[in-house]
């Protein structure tokens, strides 16, 4: 899918949302992000692939909540106080993402992200844009709308999940 | 600037289907005997403004059709023609193809819809039944009416205009050979600007001397007309009309015509072009009622009181017709054509008293006035969705301010009382925003039950009451179909043929009765025939010979479902109409998709009914929460038959997976919700759950719920806004407590535990 923002800052530079998963810490464009909000109780979904939490009630909207930890294979989740959910909005849909905890706001120049190599990632690389190193801690980046719009990701029918994957 | 008329054509379009709706229900209704002009003119004017409109945006064909339409309707409102059933029946055709055009439109192309011809020719000969006979009468009727008549030529010359010097001479000169002759300029003033006229006395024919002066002078300039003798001494008068546009002389076209024109005052004829002009497209309307006026307007000449009224008020209105053309997108017209109009009325002593007509014309105006905006539904959703959130709000703010002691924070609670009030109150007038009122799905049926009557050779009188309950929009779309179902059932199954009737004791035209009312939340639509009822015998019979379960203690009213079984049909022979056995459990499948229930009563000989009852809007349901294991589903009532508790009743097994339970002599099919829906938490057996009775599309199944919680209107938002459709879920709610709760598809369910049956025996 290509990138429809336009950086947003004077030097070329694109903002990004970070948070953390277990160990790693991950990106986003913050352009695709809504808000972020406290973890709480969601609805179940018949059938919905385990990663898909629920849904939820944001302001009236019917919300589906994807746990990115379970998503990825990580072995500890547990909702804590620092629990968070990142509402997304992508391609005018509303997704929420449980992470861990967001931790910055940051800006990074396209010379910082590197490409990222063949590694056994929990996540596919089809889904990471690249690798940036903030103050010697290594940044994924993802590309999120793809994943999120993926067939794996079940949150699309089919017939409109094939057409954007 | 250039405006890109394509936002505007589909603001044409709706309008256009409210003009057509306006012209069908105001031919279903005009009573020709009564004649109420008011009535005619709202037909006129609707034809009138889709002629309007369709020109503006260049779409010849609908403009050219609607206007032969237009010029019948015309007729008929100047009393020239009467509606009779014939043209009745030849206008609501019309209507039909302009639906098709239109839609023809809507898909981009001016479209050809190939009745449209055909029947744009029988329009015309329809306006005109003595068309044919028109020239020849006016050719013989002409020399009788005077022999020698002073025939005045008007030219009316445009600045640099190039014209021959010696052709003013030259018509002179032929024109003497008829007979004596006047002319007011000399031959050459003739060649600058302005008006010049000259008489001749003569028994030629207007005709031959239009041949004359179109040789020498662009016919577009030119005016010819008779002058009464006795009004030729005014005839100068005629020049203070110089503010036409000098180009509107009479074409050449209403020749035939102009004799009777020439009647009134010489302006007259003048007044006339420009608003044929203004249309361009259309040919000499107005001067078709002039055919019939000839002998009475001899009678009145200048002398008619009303004359005066008319020569004041037709010219400065004429004149009008300039501007409003400039626009074309504007509907004022209708209210300028009625110059001409009241003149032919005017000048006709038999006609009626010239101030009545005269006030007329604002009670037109007013008519034209809306007071409705029109605005994108997704705009009152957007605000129906906010208002609906608000109300959450407010609920879940008085639910914790109801630990507060209510004497210490005595404002705040008396303010989230007024809050509540007042967001009630919102919600309320924010919802009826996409309210309509239900003659708009009516509206369609005297139409329907008219032809369908004609076509079976019976006679069905329709009675529409309660046409002002509101309904919900959307759900006024989807109703439709289903009515339709049924009124075209209630004529074709329901009525006897008239000779029946009689033998009946019933009068020979069967009353069909369309009632639609509000009912604690609810909206009741009834359709009730006083035909020959259903026939308990046939219906049994049928429905054995077509293998479904029949005994002969069921109740009328199980009798009267079986109706709605697919594949049923009493009928006994196929129709056209109905009889096909695809309909009635269609039309109950509609109307439970739209959260309501259907229901069948009838009495053999005295007629049968039909009650749907609705839910208000299609964005509220009535619903039974249910729980199972620690989850609440919503449960849309129209589907629930009954609830019963499961302690109490007998259940067998079939085969290995198969459970059955025995309700009321019937064995229905058990599942439990929680082992359906996979829900952790919830492993209560059926045996001791709470059973609800579901019924979808003739199956009926008893799901096994923990507890019934309890019965509300909840707020149906659609899952799929931002995931995916789910199986055995239609929908979402927002629960009092802001969670959110999951609605069960009953259809979608009884095909799962089918599916799972299937499964399991394989």
């Amino acid at each position: 899918m290509a990138r429809e923002h336009e950086p947003i800052t004077a030097q070329g530079l694109r903002e990004y949302l970070t948070f953390t998963l277990a160990e790693e810490e991950y990106a986003v464009d913050i352009l695709t992000v809504q808000e972020i909000r406290g973890y709480e109780p969601v609805t179940r979904i018949v059938g919905a692939p385990p990663f898909i939490k629920g849904v939820i009630n944001l302001r009236g909207a019917i919300v589906p909540i994807v746990d990115m930890r379970i998503r990825l294979n990580l072995d500890k989740v547990e909702y804590t106080q620092f629990t968070v959910v990142i509402i997304l909005a992508i391609g005018g849909r509303l997704a929420g993402i449980v992470v861990d905890s967001v931790r910055d706001v940051v800006a990074l120049s396209t010379e910082q992200i590197r490409a990222a190599p063949e590694f056994g990632s929990a996540i596919d690389i089809r889904y990471i844009t690249g690798l940036a190193t903030l103050e010697e801690r290594m940044v994924i980046l993802l590309d999120i709308e793809r994943l999120m719009t993926s067939n794996e990701m079940q949150l699309l029918d089919e017939l409109s999940g094939k057409e954007t994957s | 600037m250039t405006i890109d008329l394509a936002q505007f054509i589909q603001t044409f379009l709706e309008e256009a289907d409210e003009h057509i709706a306006t012209l069908e229900s105001g031919l279903l209704d005009f009573d020709p005997e009564d004649g109420d002009p008011e009535r005619m003119n709202e037909i006129f004017r609707a034809a009138h403004s889709i002629k309007g409109g369709a020109a503006t945006f260049g779409l010849g064909r609908l403009a050219e059709f609607t206007h032969t339409l237009e010029t019948l309707l015309d007729r008929v409102r100047h009393h020239e023609l009467v509606l009779d059933e014939m043209r009745r029946d030849a206008c609501l055709r019309a209507v039909d193809v302009l639906r098709e055009l239109l839609e023809g439109c809507r898909s981009g192309q001016d479209g050809d819809v190939a009745e449209a011809a055909a029947l744009s020719q029988e329009l015309t000969t329809l306006a005109d039944p003595d068309r044919k006979a028109g020239p020849a009468e006016a050719l013989a009727g002409a020399p009788a009416l005077g022999g020698n008549r002073w025939i005045r030529i008007v030219l009316d010359l445009p600045e640099a205009a190039a014209v021959r010097a010696d052709a003013w001479s030259n018509l002179v000169a032929t024109l003497s050979q008829l007979g004596p002759t006047r002319a007011d300029s000399e031959p050459d003033d003739v060649r600058a600007a302005g008006r010049h006229w000259i008489e001749v006395e003569t028994d030629a024919h207007l005709d031959e001397l239009r041949v004359f002066v179109d040789f020498a002078f662009d016919p577009a300039w030119v005016a010819i007309e008779e002058v009464a003798s006795d009004e030729r001494k005014q005839a100068d008068a005629g020049q203070a009309y110089g503010f036409f546009d000098p180009t509107a002389g009479s074409g050449g076209r209403d020749g035939g015509n102009d004799e009777a024109w020439g009647l009134f005052e010489p302006e007259l004829g003048e007044a006339k072009p420009p608003l044929e002009e203004a249309y361009g497209l259309f040919d000499a309307m107005p001067s078709s009622p002039m055919q019939s006026t000839p002998p009475a307007a001899g009678v009145s000449t200048t002398d008619d009181p009303g004359y005066g009224f008319f020569e004041a008020d037709a010219a400065p209105v004429t004149a009008q017709c300039e501007p409003e053309t400039a626009y074309g997108l504007f509907d004022a017209s209708p209210r300028i054509e009625m110059a001409p109009a009241q003149a032919v009325e005017l000048a006709l002593p038999a006609k009626k008293d010239p101030v009545v007509e005269t006030q007329r014309r604002p009670v037109a105006a007013a008519g034209a006035d809306t007071t409705s905006i029109r605005v994108g539904i997704h705009k009152v959703d957007q605000l129906i969705n906010l208002v609906g959130e608000l109300v959450i709000t407010q609920s879940m703010l008085l639910e914790s301010a109801s630990v507060l002691d209510p004497v210490v924070y005595e404002k705040l609670l008396g303010g989230l009382a007024q809050l509540e009030r007042n967001s009630r109150d919102l919600q309320e007038s924010v919802m009826s925003i996409r309210m309509v009122p239900m003659s708009l799905v009516f509206s369609r049926y005297p139409r329907l039950l008219r032809d369908l009557a004609r076509k079976l050779g019976k006679q069905a009188e329709l009675h529409l009451v309660g046409e002002s309950t509101e309904l919900d929009k959307g759900m006024v779309e989807k109703i439709i179909d289903p009515l339709t179902h049924l009124v075209r059932n209630a004529v074709d199954h329901g009525l006897e043929m008239p000779d029946e009737r009689i033998a009946a004791g019933k009068s020979p035209a069967g009353h069909i009765t369309l009632s639609a009312a509000h009912q604690s939340g609810h909206i009741l639509i009834e359709i009730s025939d006083d035909g020959a009822g259903l026939r308990r015998d046939r219906i049994l019979a049928k429905a054995a010979k077509q293998g479904i379960a029949t005994s002969a203690e069921m109740s009328d009213s199980e009798v009267w479902n079986l109706i709605f079984a697919p594949g049923f049909s009493t009928a006994e022979e196929v129709t056209d109409v109905s009889g096909r056995g695809v309909g009635m459990d269609v039309v109950r499948r509609n109307i439970q998709s739209l959260g309501g229930s259907v229901e069948v009563s009838s009495t053999a000989g005295f007629g049968t009914r039909v009650s749907i009852r609705l839910p208000l809007t299609l964005a509220i349901l009535d619903g039974m929460s249910v729980r199972a294991g620690t989850e609440t589903f919503i449960v849309p009532l129209g589907f629930v038959i009954e609830s019963l508790q499961g302690e109490t009743l007998e259940f067998s097994t079939v085969g290995r997976h198969g459970k059955v339970v025995r309700v009321r002599d019937r064995y229905l099919p058990v599942a439990s919700l929680g082992e359906l829906l996979d829900i952790p938490g919830s492993g209560l057996p059926v045996e001791e759950s709470v059973l609800i009775v579901l019924e979808s599309n003739g199956r009926r199944l008893a799901l096994g719920v923990d507890a019934l919680l309890g019965q509300h209107q909840v707020v149906v938002k659609n899952l799929e806004t931002n995931y995916r459709r789910v199986k055995g879920i239609s929908g979402a709610t927002i629960l009092g407590d802001g969670r959110v709760s999951l609605i069960l598809d009953v259809g979608d369910l009884i095909k799962l535990t089918q599916h799972a049956g299937n499964v399991a025996a394989a």
